[in-house]
């Protein structure tokens, strides 16, 4: 955006003061001024000559100052402090595509006929052949180790 | 060859995507460096700086927001990590100037341009810290009033009224070395 306090009038000041603080060459100015600068520079040349002259001669020492170069071992290192590519899918998740489409159906059904027969074989006869639920128990609370022992060898015979 | 903006380029590094991280690295990491190098007058302190300003960048990346233009907001880091630096020296050597390298008498018209660059690299080296900083953005690295005003959090006015102060103590300095 063009400063309007610079575009309309641009003292010769100005452009002294320009000239001493961006050198010799109008491009380095503001953008809004350096047009407007350079063609009051271009009609009177005699008004910046010394000023002109004074900063050529610095701008040119500036000149002089090589770019820094960056060692390889200094791009190295930032290159190894730099994020690291996300990973990839675990190799598990991609051989389930191998896997039939019915296994986790046939793990279930597996998990719920353990349980079955796990429960039958881990009841004692005595609860199985309880005829009331207080008799199970009874019993059950006995095999614990909360209740009489004696109703447990009671029920069980 | 299709033009990619900073952005893209961010928005793959933080990715992790390698071939941004080099983009990124190569077209920032000489600015930064020079900055640090021209304020600290120290290859080594100037690489740490670099580092850290680029460990920051890549921590920053995954939020980034482009509020700032990428190279702006590097610049800043690397500026303000200078500054901490040069702030620690002055309170651990407390009224002790910058130390200026002395030049090799020989008359300018046998000095050798090496010698020359020695010069003006030392005096800038010893100017105020934010005359140097907006020269060396400035006039060395070509960064326009804008953007420098920016990375030095400073008005434009004020970058200006910088400039011409460390372009006149240079021009006094090289004078009295008889190098300028």
């Amino acid at each position: 955006m063009k400063d309007p306090r610079m575009t309309s009038t641009l003292s010769d000041e100005r452009i002294l003061d320009l000239i001493e603080a961006y050198g010799a060459d109008p491009a380095a100015f503001p953008e809004a001024v350096s047009d407007a600068a350079a063609r009051r520079m271009a009609e009177a040349p005699g008004l910046f000559a010394k000023a002109l002259d004074d900063a050529r001669r610095l701008d040119q020492f500036l000149d002089l100052v090589p770019e820094t170069e960056v060692s390889a071992s200094l791009r190295d290192s930032l290159l190894a402090s730099a994020p690291k590519p996300k990973r990839a899918a675990r190799p598990e998740i991609r051989l389930r595509r191998f896997l039939p489409g019915w296994l986790p159906a046939g793990a279930v059904a597996s998990l719920v006929m353990g349980i079955m027969i796990g429960v039958n074989v881990s009841l004692p006869s005595s609860v199985a052949s309880a005829q009331t639920t207080d008799d199970a128990d009874a019993v059950m609370y006995a095999a614990l180790g909360f209740g009489d022992l004696d109703l447990m060898s009671e029920a069980a015979e | 060859m299709a033009f990619v903006s900073d952005l893209d380029q961010i928005t793959r590094a933080a990715a992790g995507d390698p071939s941004a991280i080099s983009w990124l690295v190569d077209r920032y990491s000489p600015g930064v460096l020079g900055l640090a190098t021209r304020m600290l007058g120290d290859r080594m302190e100037a690489e740490d700086v670099t580092q850290e300003t680029f460990l920051r960048a890549w921590k920053a990346l995954p939020t980034w927001e482009p509020r700032a233009k990428f190279s702006t907001w590097l610049h800043r880091v690397a500026l303000n990590l200078c500054y901490d630096i040069l702030r620690k020296k002055r309170e651990s050597l407390p009224g002790e100037l910058p130390e200026m390298t002395d030049p090799d008498p020989t008359p300018p018209e046998r000095m050798m341009q090496t010698e020359r660059v020695k010069a003006i690299e030392a005096a800038i080296a010893a100017l105020p810290e934010r005359q140097a900083a907006a020269l060396t953005l400035c006039a060395l690295q070509g960064h326009s009033q804008v953007e420098a005003a920016e990375i030095m959090e400073t008005s434009e006015e004020a970058l200006e009224s910088l400039l011409a102060r460390a372009r006149r103590s240079l021009r006094v300095t090289l004078a009295e070395r008889s190098v300028a």
